[in-house]
């Protein structure tokens, strides 16, 4: 039976990170330590009268919810892919016949698998740090998972596109870390627009803002796996 | 099975006017056949490999790897070829036996298959002791060897291999040597970059020497050095100085050059074949001297380099 390309890509890429125990290691320290702070804070403010009531709790925090995901993103790409292409590594691989896209879904499988660890992982510790501090379980847990995981979704894709489309333009760590903002404003805008509409009354198009931007979001990733030149990858160094 | 017509390649460069690192390279590389490209640093070696392996674009002419255009019919060029890149581009952490497998495995073949594969090629450069040793661990001849294995695992019908024989000691490079021949024995088209005439006639069925892009000459090592350039070299050691004497033997008519090092006299010579006179010549011109050693020989494929390259740069 012939193999998956894009698979295969992506199992190299995991053999990779997991040859580096100790990044990975402070990586998962560091991502779980956002969602346990998160519950805290959200338990913290728990019982201020119409706070809770009006949801700010566990939603509120969101844009926190989206660092963890985000960052495993980025050091996967910053650590692992880029300096491949700093290393002019990537010239073997990119003579293989492999598709543009096959490369980026691979590149991709990694940091999603990674998120849907996180959203696994990262939710009970949220939802404990929320226990032990207001010491009452959650209001909203149904529609809070949800939330959670799109959010985390959108915060992997979007920072996926931008810095995959940062590793395939930019000549050095400088021009990577210009060019991953955009990305970074986007998200932060889907997430300021989902706030803004939640606040002013509007939970459903809150929602829907939220669902556009992972649209949104793997509408780009798509693009920047359209435009992958393989002579920016083996030039632009 | 490489067919190349015609082809060109343009850098654009900021502030400055573009330079072209290939300019209407043509010629052909047959089933089984192992073509060499000899020349030197900036002759457009590289990019011309590039270009084969789909990894730049041409900005004229065309190339085809089994039929498949490089530009347009990119992908199916890339089934069929191994390319052992300039830089080996190789991830220290990982294994050389993962790494070969993961490259085998690009190509659609299974994950045991793969790996069987893979060290069958790796014991094949004799790298069995390495097979799970991190490549950031191996000398830099091994490292070179696991670049040739992961070019060759997918037994590839068509093999670009850029200075093959770069930094390895003597035995590997005849190891070396013996696997290209094995893999065009088996009907693979060979195209190997080399600065090294030496090694171009060792292992070449044919020589492309190109020089700031262009092809200056094509042949065989035998054709190359008997007629690309006509001429013969002549060592002679006399029992003195040999300055006067040069002098003397540059006015010779069958002399095109001579150069005079302490006893020795260096003397280039206008045609091929050297006249039934030559050594009475020079024993004239040389006296009151002796003729200690009176050497001819053909000139060598570095000469001829040399020269051409020298003609082209100019």
């Amino acid at each position: 039976m012939r193999r998956d390309r894009a698979s295969c890509i992506a199992s190299e890429l995991l053999a990779d990170l997991s040859s580096r125990p100790a990044q990975v290691l402070l990586l998962g320290f560091c991502s779980l330590l956002y969602p346990a702070l998160m519950g805290m804070a959200d338990g913290g403010i728990s019982h201020v009268p119409g706070l809770a009531a009006d949801g700010l709790g566990l939603r509120h925090s969101m844009v926190t919810a989206m660092l963890g995901p985000a960052s495993m993103v980025l050091v996967i790409v910053t650590e692992l892919l880029f300096p491949r292409k700093l290393r002019r590594e990537l010239e073997p691989f990119l003579a293989a016949p492999v598709t543009s896209s096959e490369i980026v879904l691979g590149w991709a499988l990694v940091p999603a698998a990674a998120a849907t660890l996180y959203v696994v992982a990262a939710f009970p510790l949220c939802e404990l740090g929320f226990g032990v501090i207001s010491r009452s379980p959650l209001t909203h847990l149904g529609a809070d998972v949800i939330a959670f995981t799109l959010s985390t979704a959108v915060s992997t894709v979007w920072v996926l596109a931008g810095s995959l489309d940062a590793l395939f333009k930019a000549a050095g760590p400088a021009e990577f870390t210009l060019r991953m903002i955009p990305a970074w404003i986007l998200l932060l805008a889907i997430e300021g627009a989902r706030q803004s509409l939640r606040f002013l009354g509007y939970p459903r198009a809150a929602a829907a803002a939220l669902f556009a931007g992972l649209i949104l979001g793997l509408c780009a990733l798509a693009l920047v796996a359209r435009r992958l030149d393989r002579e920016d990858l083996i030039q632009r160094i | 099975m490489i067919e190349i017509d015609d082809l060109g390649r343009s850098f654009d460069l900021p502030g400055r006017a573009p330079v072209r690192a290939l300019d209407g390279v043509s010629f052909t590389v047959g089933r089984g056949a192992v073509t060499g490209v000899l020349g030197p640093n900036g002759a457009g070696k590289t990019t011309l490999f590039r270009i084969l392996a789909g990894l730049l674009r041409p900005t004229s002419g065309s190339a085809r790897i089994a039929g498949h255009d490089v530009a347009t019919r990119s992908l199916e060029a890339r089934e069929r070829i191994g390319l052992l890149t300039e830089e080996p581009g190789l991830p220290d952490r990982l294994t050389p036996l993962r790494h070969v497998a993961f490259h085998v495995g690009l190509r659609g073949t299974p994950r045991d298959e793969a790996a069987a594969r893979a060290r069958a090629a790796l014991e094949e450069l004799g790298l069995a002791a390495s097979l799970e040793t991190p490549i950031g661990r191996l000398s830099k001849g091994n490292r070179l060897k696991v670049a040739l294995a992961r070019a060759i695992a997918h037994e590839p019908e068509v093999l670009l291999l850029d200075e093959p024989t770069a930094n390895l000691d003597i035995e590997t490079s005849i190891r070396v040597g013996e696997l290209i021949r094995t893999r065009s024995r088996r009907g693979a088209a060979v195209l190997m970059a080399t600065h090294d005439p030496h090694e171009a006639a060792r292992l070449c069925d044919d020589i492309v020497v190109l020089a700031t892009g262009r092809v200056v000459v094509r042949g065989s090592p035998t054709e190359l050095a008997g007629t690309g350039t006509p001429g013969r070299s002549l060592e002679v050691r006399l029992s003195g100085p040999a300055q006067a004497a040069a002098r003397g033997v540059r006015l010779l008519p069958w002399v095109a050059s001579a150069r005079a090092e302490g006893e020795r006299l260096a003397i280039q010579t206008v045609a091929g074949d050297l006249p039934v006179s030559a050594l009475a010549d020079v024993t004239v011109v040389a006296a009151p001297l002796a003729i200690l050693e009176f050497t001819p020989s053909r000139i060598s494929l570095e000469q001829i380099y040399l020269s051409l390259r020298k003609d082209a740069m100019e």
